[in-house]
């Protein structure tokens, strides 16, 4: 049995050797085909499936193309229509060095500098720094732009901006209400002022629109794009009087040079409505230059800074005090030239003992010891309701960016000796926007108006152009202030702020007081004039500032001397651009 | 004629449901699970039944489609709608360059009216007005000089005094016989 068996092996093994079998081969090459294709399908799978998300957004970034669309920021206009800051578009020129060929470097470099009129050689220095990206000017007048356009220069391309302009002011480089309206940063944010304030309305919303660009990136508009249109930003039309605010700059950059002085502001405004006229501040800015101003050049001193208002307060003190039977203005009292009350002792500014005198001649006189007794014959809780009711306890809520206010504190906080002083305007602060606010209630036959310096948004009114007057005082009482701020035109301190024709028709009251350096007073002052014209029918109502003042001696920075020019000059400039004429009789 | 209203229509009623109108003698039942055959196998079966076919659409033999003239014209049909579609798509694109640049045109010239706003501005401001006044020599004005009025006292409704007439006597004679001849004053005296 095993001898068969091997035979049959040897038989079999004697037989012609067997091919290969046909169906292992076709196994191995579909085996090895598998695997080919297995890994191709495994790359595929990779990219397709696990990288799916990264290279989809990979190409949707090369192919598509998401443009902004900036909304046109409002103008401003002042009431006249006369536009006051305007968009313009200006060009950033930037290159690509490593894009200019070296045969043309010389060519582009010559072309730059001429164009732009920067240095040569630092013009050669860029176009040959073989770097990808630079920019050679930034925000160029169209001018520039379209002698480069002209000059098809290889690797240097022109980039749009938007850039606000505003009209030149009163004085050399300035811009007219610099202050007033702010600027615009590189970022398109509103910056100080209106600009800033009213930054959402004036800015609108932009809008944008997504499509398709080809290899060479031209954008391939008809197509699947989205599209979101951008909302333009609103008009504004200011209160402000362009050609009077133009004289209010120069007679102010004028008078502030002439007493050597620090700074200086000037406040005009409608006496019925609150509007603000003009709104002039020196030294101030060229805001279409902002960059290259100090900081502190922005701030704008009328809103922003507080002052110590000194005698003008004594309109405030003298009318709270007739509205409450204290005093008349015909009332006399005994004036030695010093109070005593609370421990200390007040004195008039000359220290002259007057004898009896009536409250008007404490008026036309500026005498604190007046002041002091009718704030004593009022009470203390009559004279500080009258503060809260003429305006103090509160910011004005003007519409100007970072107005600053001191409110009130709590009456009992106060001792009586700062009352007393707060008669006559030391030892309280406020803005200039307050106590103009303040003022102008005598003129305006006892009633407080909301200021504001915008008339309306879009067309459409503002909030506080329409905000309701307050009667802070009777009618009556008024009247007898006008008079008594007439007389101190006439007859008292207000002499140099007479404007020929209106000597009998206007009112006024000066103001100096002494700036506090670390709890003491000093020598250096505020000088102040406040005035209103026609008396009969007032036009406007005015209040000047002047800071620190370095005339020859301490009288000679009064607020009558300082100020009262200044405010005669810009009165003046007033009557003949609005055609104010005297009222008959008076 | 078709004879069998089964072939070639589609059922007139419900599969399984009992045959109503022309059918309702026959008692004909439709199957509830029939297979809908295509005309191919309706017209072997009609064969094989011996039944008479329908009536066929005889088209000439050239105008007859072969198995690869369905499919070259199924490839043509495709070619020509690839070529409509790339024709459209390019028209499309060359449309879009078109809009881009006109969008750049529209932006260069709103930026030309920018300037020509800002400049019409700057023109019309205060500052430039004043510096082509000095330029041309004119100054301010002075101050409006008012001068205070007295009150005359004169009554305008009363009647106007009359002055002494100083006029010669033959013009008073003259006048005298006028009035007496017309009955009437002259103006003068009216004025007077």
């Amino acid at each position: 049995m095993a001898i068969e068996a091997r035979a049959a092996l040897r038989g079999r093994t004697a037989r012609a050797p067997r091919e290969p079998s046909y169906r292992l081969r076709v196994l191995a090459l579909l085996t090895v085909a598998l695997l080919a294709a297995g890994i191709i399908w495994a790359r595929l799978a990779y990219w397709q499936v696990v990288e799916h998300k990264r290279l989809a957004a990979d190409a949707l970034t090369q192919y598509s193309k998401v443009v902004e669309l900036p909304a046109t920021r409002g103008m401003i206009y002042d009431r006249n229509g006369q536009a006051l800051a305007i968009n313009e578009t200006v060009y950033s020129i930037v290159i690509a060095p490593d894009q200019v060929r070296a045969s043309q470097r010389e060519h582009v470099a010559a072309a730059l500098s001429a164009a732009t009129g920067k240095p040569l050689p630092a013009m050669q220095a860029l176009v040959s720094s073989r770097s990808q990206f630079a920019y050679v000017a930034r925000r160029q007048p169209k001018e520039v732009a379209d002698r480069l356009k002209a000059l098809n220069l290889a690797g240097v391309g022109l980039e749009p901006e938007s850039q606000r302009s505003y009209l030149p002011g009163g004085d050399p480089n300035t811009t007219l209400a610099a202050n007033l309206l702010g600027f615009v940063n590189n970022d398109g944010a509103g910056q100080y002022g209106v600009e800033a304030f009213y930054q959402p309305l004036l800015a609108g919303r932009n809008g944008s629109v997504s499509s398709y660009q080809d290899l060479t990136g031209h954008e391939i508009i008809v197509g699947g794009e989205t599209r979101h249109d951008a909302v333009n930003g609103a008009d504004l039309q200011l209160t402000i009087d362009a050609d009077i605010q133009h004289s209010a700059e120069q007679a102010l950059a004028a008078g502030v040079a002439l007493n050597k002085a620090e700074s200086g502001s000037v406040l005009v405004m409608d006496p019925h409505t609150g509007a603000i006229i003009a709104w002039a501040d020196y030294p101030t800015y060229n805001a279409n230059n902002f960059g290259q101003t100090p900081v502190d050049r922005f701030i704008d001193p009328i809103a922003s800074h507080l002052y110590e208002p000194g005698s003008t307060m004594k309109v405030v003190t003298l009318s709270g005090a007739i509205e409450n039977h204290a005093i008349t203005p015909t009332m006399t009292i005994q004036d030695p030239g010093h109070v005593s009350l609370g421990g200390v002792t007040l004195y008039d500014w000359d220290r002259a003992n007057r004898g009896t005198v009536t409250y008007t001649k404490v008026l036309e006189s500026s005498l604190n010891v007046g002041a002091v007794k009718a704030m004593q014959l009022e009470g203390t809780d009559a004279f500080y309701r009258n503060l809260v009711s003429f305006g103090f306890a509160r910011p004005s809520g003007i519409d100007v960016a970072a107005e600053s206010a001191e409110p009130l504190r709590a009456q009992p906080d106060y001792r009586l000796s700062e009352l007393a002083t707060t008669s006559y305007g030391q030892g309280v602060d406020v803005n200039m926007v307050q106590m103009l606010a303040a003022l102008n209630v005598v003129p305006n036959a006892g009633k407080w108006v909301q200021p504001h310096v915008v008339e309306r948004v879009g067309g459409r009114p503002t909030q506080l152009s329409l905000a309701p007057p307050q009667q802070v005082i009777s009618p009556a009482t008024a009247a007898q202030m006008n008079e008594m701020m007439k007389s101190v035109v006439q007859n008292g301190s207000g002499h140099e702020a007479r404007i020929s024709g209106f000597e009998k028709d206007e009112g006024g009251k000066t103001g100096t007081s002494q700036m506090p350096v670390n709890g003491q007073y000093t020598q250096d002052v505020w000088s102040s004039y406040v005035g209103y014209l026609p008396a009969s029918n007032p036009r406007f109502t005015m209040l000047v500032v002047v800071r620190k003042p370095h005339n020859a001696n301490w009288i000679a920075n009064d607020g009558y001397i300082v100020a009262a020019p200044i405010w005669r000059q810009i009165a003046q400039a007033i009557v003949l651009d609005w055609h104010i004429s005297p009222t008959p009789g008076q | 004629m078709v004879s069998n209203p089964n072939i070639g229509l589609k059922p007139a009623r419900q599969r399984g449901s009992r045959a109503r109108g022309p059918l309702v003698g026959f008692g004909i039942r439709l199957p509830a699970r029939a297979v809908l055959r295509t005309q191919g196998v309706r017209r072997r079966r009609r064969a094989q039944l011996r039944l008479p076919q329908p009536a066929e659409l005889a088209l000439p033999a050239g105008m007859r489609f072969g198995a690869f003239g369905r499919v070259y014209l199924l490839i043509a049909g495709v070619v020509i709608a690839t070529l409509l579609y790339l024709v459209q798509a390019a028209g499309a694109t060359q449309a879009s360059y078109e809009i881009g640049r006109l969008q750049a045109q529209q932006s260069d010239l709103v930026a030309e009216q920018d300037h020509l706003k800002y400049e019409s501005a700057s023109l019309k401001s205060p500052a430039q007005i004043e510096s082509e006044a000095a330029q041309a020599n004119l100054t301010r004005p002075q101050p409006y000089r008012y001068v205070q009025y007295a009150d005359a006292g004169v009554n305008l409704d009363a009647p106007a005094p009359l002055g002494p007439d100083d006029s010669p006597l033959w013009q008073k004679a003259l006048a005298a016989l006028g009035r007496t001849v017309t009955g009437s004053q002259d103006a003068l005296a009216a004025g007077r």
